[in-house]
């Protein structure tokens, strides 16, 4: 039945649009492409690239409308999906074909224990309850899951963002499929969870011999997990080949773009023996009896970056909140100018709020969807009304979103209007509106796409040049903050482990924790990536 | 500019536009229509008792039928929605208000004072709302006001519990720690925040809850305690003609139609007005047209 001579999953000549405000929108334009037997794909690209909707359209999970599919044919073993019953496809989904998302928390149901949902996706191809518990823990055990009998009975919220990813391979291991479509699979989890579940991924290719489509944006996790990758952009494929191939001569000035991004420094010169803005000592932070923070120490100078790097639970996010007064300092003291924040009278504490402003992670939830960008922009000079007169405060909220790389017009729009990219944008002119001396960055541009993270940075670094602004960055990407940051601090369970010139901990990192992290993180170049995976095996 | 823009969004929603339509009607019959019809809705004409609806013999006010002492229904719905309306749209309005603002201060504080009201909360909900208004209006005596405060305490609990359920998740998200980081107070962030995301919800209860209070209200006057006749509101006209059912049945079904299509209308806009206030939603409006094209 399997004929290895031919790819197991041909497109050819795929378009699907898209109903938007605007019309119709190209979102995949005529793309082609195979993938064979037991061969492991990436396909990198950013947001809006059209990769993701080219695996849902595979997987039939495409929402049609406002999704259509306009051209093309999908073939897996020969057979036209798009042509084939939906008896038929339901029946290859799941069992030949399988799927693993990027945020497991969502497409995992919160009400059942994750063990009967493992055995569902058995049950629904008709395999016997006792067969599928037997296989259920089975896998389980496959994928590393301690104590799978008692764990089973367990709810998706009881496991770790990694374990939950485990848990969602599973569910598309049931019956070892011939390919394995991931989604971003490891986006949204910490580099040495990434590390692990790609080194899962790796082994159970080599076990069931499963081809493997990698949607990506990240570049390391391609060269370390994929043989040949696809560069999509706007909608189109602009380069394939084998990853060593275009890793090391790409053809495509996009990929070339995207390959660059990564090794660009921001470093401007640096300020020798900054004056000291920002005072944090002997911080704790305690939520009930678990302390978040321990005992942290850092100090943050005029017109200074400094990084702060951590995993997720690390405390460097309780750490901001504390800096900006939204969490409660259970011990020690946060001082700005010499003052302690707590100790502040009325008119001291508007001037903190005025002079401290945050940056945050999520550019959906950052905005009121309901204010125009005049609005955003302006509440800061509602509260602060001083800053600015009223009758120039159109005049002043223009010239911001100029200096964020936006336009005047942009000012009557509302933020659905706009990507994660310009939203982010749109919060740091809202973090400027009154005029700071720090700004806090609380994984400000992790959830961009890498070129977009460039530009934000970049942004961010221009600002800092021409304001005298002080960041306090806060970041899980060492990469990024090597860039970046003037000094360094590296976080781990509420602690600082190391703290440092970023290019000294980098080069030699002194504590194991930084090690390890650093050696988790992917490169993008295949053959070094290979050689650290063989050295991170035998460490 | 944002007033003529919802117009606009209120002319390609056809049946928005017809409820809206229908509502303004509606509230001018409420307006002018006991000063016009006053006399007709009580006037007893004892030859056109029990009339059968769409015969015009008698006048055009019978095109709906008359009761058993021949007063015009027609007359009588026109005359009752003054009645109706008010009272059932006072309830909405107060217990909507009271409740929201309730809700929000509930959501907001961090200490006792969101227990204590919630705890508040649950003994209203907990007593059986019908009896608590009929001890009520029996202190009180059944007089318009009173029913109207009367209703709203009934319904206040949901509109509280829910306003506190959304403040509670709005609070958390990063716009409202950026505007903390500013210095915003719990005042502004409740006005400038929370509210305007907290109100289409609101509305959408009140648009369900609109057709309950005009019921409510009949129940309240069924059990002697609502309105007195010889005014008269929706609610008790079908009260009045659930025994005559089966003779006369246009006595019941005239004004239960008022009810419903008032409720629906009032659905209807309530839905497009959240549509209307949510930028995101109006984008997806658009979307929908382009698919359809």
């Amino acid at each position: 039945m399997r004929d290895e001579s031919k790819p197991l999953l041909e497109v050819e000549n795929l378009t699907i649009d898209f109903a938007t405000e605007d019309g119709w929108f190209n979102a995949v334009r005529d793309i082609s492409f195979s993938i064979g037997h037991n061969e492991s794909m990436a396909v990198i690209g950013e947001s809006g690239s059209g990769k993701s909707v080219t695996a849902n359209a595979v997987l039939g999970l495409l929402d049609c409308p406002p999704g259509r599919i306009t051209k093309g044919s999908i073939r897996f073993n020969g057979e036209d999906l798009l042509a084939m019953p939906v008896e038929k496809r339901r029946k290859l989904y799941g069992r030949r074909l399988a799927m693993v998302f990027q945020d497991p928390l969502i497409h995992l149901n919160p009400v059942y224990p994750i063990g009967w949902q493992i055995s569902e996706v058995c049950r629904i191809h008709g395999m016997a309850k006792a067969d599928a518990d037997a296989r259920t823990l089975e896998l389980l055990r496959r994928v590393d899951i301690p104590h799978p009998q008692s764990r089973a009975l367990q709810y998706p919220h009881q496991f770790s963002g990694g374990q939950r990813q485990r848990i969602m391979i599973a569910m598309a291991m049931a019956f070892a499929p011939d390919l394995l479509i991931a989604d971003e699979p490891t986006t949204a989890l910490d580099v040495t969870v990434q590390a692990q579940i790609l080194e899962l991924l790796r082994d159970l290719r080599a076990e069931t011999g499963m081809s493997l489509m990698m949607i990506t944006h990240d570049l390391g996790v391609a060269a370390d997990i994929a043989g040949r990758v696809l560069v999509m952009k706007k909608g189109e494929i602009v380069e394939r080949g084998t990853t060593a191939g275009v890793f090391a001569s790409p053809q495509h000035p996009y990929t070339r773009q995207l390959l660059a991004d990564r090794s660009e420094e921001y470093r401007s010169a640096k300020p020798l023996a900054p004056e000291p803005l920002l005072r944090v000592s002997n911080l704790d932070i305690s939520y009930g009896p678990f302390r978040a923070v321990k005992n942290v120490n850092l100090c943050v100078g005029k017109g200074e970056i400094v990084g702060v790097v951590g995993e997720s639970g690390s405390g460097k996010s309780s750490l901001a909140g504390a800096v900006l007064g939204l969490r409660d300092i259970s011990n020690g003291s946060v001082e700005f100018y010499g003052k302690d924040i707590r100790k502040l009278g009325k008119g001291e504490l508007k001037d903190y709020n005025r002079s401290v402003q945050a940056v945050f992670q999520d550019p959906y939830s950052s905005l009121n969807p309901r204010m125009t960008v005049l609005a955003i922009l302006s509440e800061p000079w509602q509260l602060h009304p001083d800053v600015v007169p009223i009758a120039k405060r159109v005049e002043r909220a223009g010239e911001l979103l100029e200096m964020v790389g936006l336009s005047r017009a942009d000012l009557v729009k509302h933020p659905n209007e706009f990507s994660g990219g310009q939203r982010q944008r749109i919060a740091i002119a809202r973090a400027l509106a009154l005029k700071p001396k720090l700004i806090v960055c609380d994984e400000a541009v992790s959830a961009l796409d890498m070129t977009v993270q460039a530009q934000v940075i970049a942004l961010l670094a221009a600002l800092r040049a021409n304001l005298k602004l002080s960041y306090l960055f806060i970041a899980h990407d060492l990469t990024l903050v090597r860039k970046f940051a003037d000094r360094v601090i590296v976080m781990k369970n509420g602690e600082v482990v190391e703290e440092g010139d970023p290019e000294a901990v980098f080069t030699n990192p002194s504590h194991p924790y930084t090690r390890r992290l650093m050696d988790s993180s992917p490169v993008p170049d295949p053959v070094v990536q290979r050689q650290r995976r063989v050295k991170l095996m035998v460490t | 500019m944002k007033a003529r823009g919802m117009f606009k969004l209120l002319l390609q929603d056809k049946l928005a536009l017809a409820a809206a339509i229908y509502m303004v009607f509606i509230c001018l019959v409420a307006l002018v229509g006991p000063e016009l019809l006053g006399k007709a809705a009580v006037s007893i004409n004892l030859r056109a008792r029990n009339a059968h609806p769409f015969h015009i013999e008698s006048g055009w006010l019978y095109v709906l039928g008359s009761d058993s002492l021949g007063r015009s229904i027609l007359a009588r719905i026109i005359v009752a929605s003054r009645n109706t309306i008010g009272i059932a749209a006072g309830a909405l309005l107060a217990s909507m208000l009271v409740g929201g603002c309730i809700g929000l201060v509930a959501g907001l504080s961090r200490g006792a004072l969101g227990q204590v009201i919630m705890r508040a909360m649950d003994i209203v909900m907990s007593f059986p709302s019908l009896l608590m208004a009929l001890i009520v209006l029996y202190v009180l005596g059944p007089d318009p006001i009173n029913i109207v405060i009367v209703l709203a305490i009934t319904r206040l609990p949901v509109y509280v519990r829910t306003a506190r359920a959304e403040a509670l998740e709005i609070r958390e998200r990063a716009f409202v720690s950026a505007a903390r980081v500013m210095g915003a107070g719990r005042m502004h962030l409740a006005i400038h925040h929370i509210a305007p995301l907290v109100l289409p919800t609101l509305l959408v209860i009140g648009a369900l809850d609109f057709a309950y209070l005009m019921l409510a209200e009949s129940a309240l006057s069924f059990l002697g305690m609502g309105v007195q006749p010889p005014a008269i509101t929706w609610g008790l006209m079908v009260a009045e003609g659930r025994s005559y059912l089966n003779v006369a049945w246009w006595l019941a079904f005239w004004p239960g139609l008022a009810i419903m299509i008032t409720a629906l209308c009032a659905n209807l806009l309530a839905g497009w007005f959240r549509v209307a206030n949510d930028p995101a939603l109006r984008a997806s409006l658009k979307t929908k047209a382009i698919v359809n094209a």
